[in-house]
């Protein structure tokens, strides 16, 4: 059981957990992205955009599983 | 005025009422005291004069008004959706009434066409969703070209989403949809009606003077830089002095040349705009369009003559081209006295004719510019050729805008012909093959429809996706504007739309619930539209201004049954920022629309270009038999195109870099580049006007070897530019070319001194001095290419970052 429940609600407004993950991924990955131009590895890359879209797909399924269970 | 001679009148026939030299006090016996009260105020303001608001306030007032009055009207009506009404309000509100009408006219036009449109589709597909969408991307796509090659792209993007939106809205009941395109309509004209009465009605401002106004600005920039073209022309300078780097006013000739032409670029939409409003305009639109299409060819033509004094800096032309200080003379007090006649060209009332109109025209100058050869060498010969050309398209560019302003300044018809008869080609047609097959424009094209589909499948396989059925229509508006500028970066959006949720949304749930009545109702919409319009005031912020009046009405949801509801705003604050995501995600997919990439695209499309147009410069029967053919005559417009579009096209792109992008260097070698890029292009359209013309069999014979070989170099080195556009050494460059300069000044001197047949053909001469003239300048302009292109930092530029 983790601490972080699964259910979001501001209110009496019910959040779906899948949009608090995927707003959570993106900004996850945007500050991955936002590093990664940094510290210049981006330059390994080929597209970096589709890097950035395999990155939020890595953080949704992280955070899902870890520790925002869908 | 009229009051008091009326209180005079009355009191002269009337003997028993006191006039006001008996004093108040006198008077204050004899009438009412709101009577009196009424008299007192409007004594003062008769005093007071003109009320003087500002073009700020005065926007945000009439904006804020029609608003209130297309509410009004709305609610009083009882009809559903009062908002279409304020949408269109939003969109339409400009600063002049003829930017309104104009505006509100497409968007009128646009939803009628669509309205026709979405019976017959709905008509035909209304079984077989899948084709039915196919039809309304089809239509989509068509707009989405027509907004990119049309003078009315607003009309073309109007039609395109109200296809989705008046078959969509009907929330998948097609029984309803004809009420609901009859209340499309109606809401639309409602609120264009109501931008143009308080327009017409309320502190109204006509267009023509600031057409006036902007095209007084955009000649006296002309005439700033034609002096500049003279000034040089007749300066001599040290031969390796053009070659430093660029004199301190370089950078401020460089920006009055940007001005003139985003300038151009506003001028016909504004023009449209005054012929609407302005009888005057209206009258002599005819010399006014040709008058906007002169001063395009004096600009691009005083561009030209500057690129060419480079090659002219040890020649003082005064003493090689007679009459060139009175063709300098003529071309400024011309230009002044278009300038002098404008301002007053524009207005409404004009009931006498503008100071300077009808007076006796100038003496005529020499136009020949005859040429004293003596002295120079061939290449500076072929320079002054072209430079002589060049001014005499000036002398006879200005001499027709100056006819034409006067005759627009008289109201009389313009006494030259129309464009064609000078042999002017007319503008291409939007189907026609070069402009279809525009690559830029077919990029813009799948990615609008990569988004439109997007949307689609979201909606279909996302269960409860927020804003429903109209995330197609949002996706499908949204697109087609992007298209328009797809610089823009589509993520600064979501802030601008976040912010608006939040606070109209604060206004619908918090504030509307106490508020009673149509007064207290009008009272806040007249306040939130005057606050927004008077915010986002600046031309460069009507966008915004829309985005923010658009988000506000729809938010806000007013309707004679109203409702509060949480989960709608809810779903649109989701929903509207997961639309520009769908926009983001098509920024880079299925191609990409990052700046760094089509920048590099860009410059090396135009390598390509530029080499496979000079592949075409061959013998006579080589390019007789090439222009033979339809595919061939097709390509050589493709590429032509290419070469005269591209650099404005980079200059936007640039301009979008990001400051990693460009590096340590920063953004000035960049737009260095971009200058020589245009210098370039200026240089191959003078090669191919040149190589049309018919060339002395003298000039033929002794030079085709010599400029066959250089032109098949320069083709070889523009070729190897499209992939490594900094390949190129400068110096190298120079030393190649100076070699080949001498080669060909020593074979024109043998074939001067040996052929007797050499100087018979003067005018075919002149041509050959031209095309040797344009080669020239190809590769003196090739070389500055090569030295801007050492100053930016490619591998920076190329990086790939996120």
């Amino acid at each position: 059981m983790t601490l972080i429940p699964s259910e979001f609600a501001i209110g009496e407004v019910f959040l779906p957990p899948f949009l608090v993950v995927a707003l959570l991924a993106m900004a996850a990955a945007t500050l991955t992205a936002h590093l990664l131009n940094r510290f210049r590895v981006s330059r390994f890359f080929f597209y970096p955009p589709l890097v950035l879209l395999a990155l939020t797909a890595l953080y949704i399924v992280g955070i899902g599983t870890w520790i925002i269970p869908l | 005025m009229t009051s008091m001679t009326d209180a005079a009148e009355v009191t002269e026939t009337n003997p028993n009422r006191r006039s006001r030299r008996e004093g108040s006090a006198g008077s204050s016996r004899g009438e009412r005291p709101l009577r009196s009260a009424l008299r007192r105020l409007e004594e003062t303001l008769e005093h007071a004069g003109p009320i003087r608001v500002s073009d700020r306030t005065r926007v945000a007032l009439q904006t804020g008004l029609a608003m209130v009055l297309a509410y009004g009207v709305a609610l009083a009506m009882d009809w559903h959706k009062p908002y279409w009404a304020g949408l269109a309000v939003a969109f339409c509100a400009l600063g002049s009434v003829g930017e309104s009408l104009h505006k509100g006219m497409q968007r009128v036009l646009g939803t009628l066409v669509a309205l026709v449109l979405s019976f017959v589709v709905l008509s035909l597909f209304i079984q077989d969703r899948w084709l039915f969408l196919l039809a309304g991307s089809l239509w989509t796509v068509f707009c989405s070209y027509l907004s990119m090659t049309s003078a009315r792209s607003y009309f073309w993007i109007v039609a395109g989403f109200s296809l989705p939106l008046l078959t969509i809205g009907g929330g998948g009941m097609p029984v309803q949809t004809f009420d609901v395109v009859v209340l499309r309509a109606q809401q639309t004209l409602l609120g264009v009606l109501s931008v143009t009465l308080v327009a017409v009605l309320l502190l109204p401002v006509s267009s023509g003077r600031s057409l006036a106004k902007r095209t007084t600005e955009l000649v006296s920039t002309l005439r700033e830089l034609a002096r500049d073209a003279f000034s040089k022309l007749s300066v001599t300078t040290t031969p390796n002095a053009a070659k430093a780097d660029p004199d301190p006013e370089h950078a401020a000739l460089e920006e009055a040349r940007t001005q003139a032409t985003r300038a151009l670029g506003a001028l016909p939409e504004l023009l449209a705009a005054a012929e609407l409003d302005t009888y005057a305009v209206w009258e002599s639109r005819h010399a006014w369009r040709n008058a906007l299409r002169d001063l395009s060819q004096l600009k691009r033509t005083l561009e030209r003559l500057h690129q060419n004094h480079t090659e002219l800096t040890d020649v003082d032309l005064r003493n090689h081209l007679q009459g060139l200080d009175t063709l300098r003379a003529a071309v400024d007090s011309r230009l002044q006295r278009v300038e002098a006649l404008l301002p007053a060209v524009g207005d409404t009332e004009r009931d006498m004719l503008p100071p300077g109109a009808g007076d006796v025209a100038a003496d005529p100058i020499n136009q020949n510019l005859d040429i004293q050869e003596s002295g120079l060498s061939a290449f500076d010969r072929a320079a002054l050729a072209l430079t002589r050309r060049q001014l005499i398209e000036v002398e006879r560019l200005t001499a027709d805008l100056s006819a034409r302003v006067e005759a627009i300044a008289l109201l009389t018809r313009e006494p030259l012909d129309t464009g064609t008869d000078r042999g002017e080609a007319p503008p291409a047609s939007p189907f026609s093959l070069p402009v279809l097959l525009e690559p830029e424009r077919l990029r813009g094209l799948v990615r609008q429809q990569s988004t439109f589909w997007l949307a689609i499948l979201c909606l279909f396989y996302i269960p409860d996706v927020p804003l429903s059925d109209s995330t197609i229509v949002i996706a499908a508006s949204l697109s087609m504007s992007v298209n328009l500028m797809p610089q823009v970066r589509p993520r600064i959006l979501i802030a601008p739309v976040v912010v608006a949720v939040l606070f109209a949304g604060w206004l619908h749930l918090i504030v509307m619930p106490h508020l009673e009545g149509f007064a207290a109702l009008g009272t806040l919409l007249f306040a939130v539209t005057f606050l927004i319009s008077w915010l986002f005031h600046e031309p460069s912020q009507v966008i915004a201004k829309s985005i923010g009046l658009a988000s506000f009405v729809v938010i806000m949801a007013v309707d004679n049954q109203q409702d509060y509801s949480f989960e709608a705003l809810a779903n649109l604050a989701i929903g509207l920022p997961m639309v520009v995501l769908i926009i983001v995600f098509t920024t880079y997919f299925p191609l990409s629309f990052r700046a760094e990439d089509r920048s590099a695209a860009l410059i090396a499309r135009w390598f390509r270009s530029a080499s496979w147009l000079l592949g075409t410069l061959g013998t006579d029967s080589e390019r007789a038999q090439q222009a033979g053919t339809t595919g061939f005559r097709v390509r050589l417009a493709c590429h032509r195109q290419a070469i005269e579009h591209i650099p404005q096209q980079l200059t936007a792109w640039t301009r979008a870099l990001s400051p990693a992008a460009l590096g340590s260097a920063g953004p000035a070698p960049m737009q260095t580049l971009v200058t020589a890029l245009r210098a370039m292009s200026i240089r191959i359209e003078d090669l191919l006007e040149a190589r049309d013309a018919v060339h002395s069999p003298a000039m033929e014979r002794a030079l085709a070897a010599a400029v066959r070989e250089w032109r098949l170099v320069v083709r070889e080195l523009l070729a190897t530019a499209a992939t490594d556009p900094a390949h190129m050494d400068a110096t190298d460059l120079r030393a190649q070319l100076d070699g080949k300069v001498r080669q060909i000044e020593r074979l024109m001197e043998r074939a001067m001194n040996e052929d007797p047949d050499f100087h018979a053909h003067l005018s075919l001469n002149e041509n050959s001095y031209r095309l040797l003239g344009a080669y020239r300048g190809l590769s003196e302009s090739l070389v500055n290419f090569a030295r801007a292109a050492h100053s930016v930092d490619w591998p920076c530029l190329r990086e790939p970052r996120f």
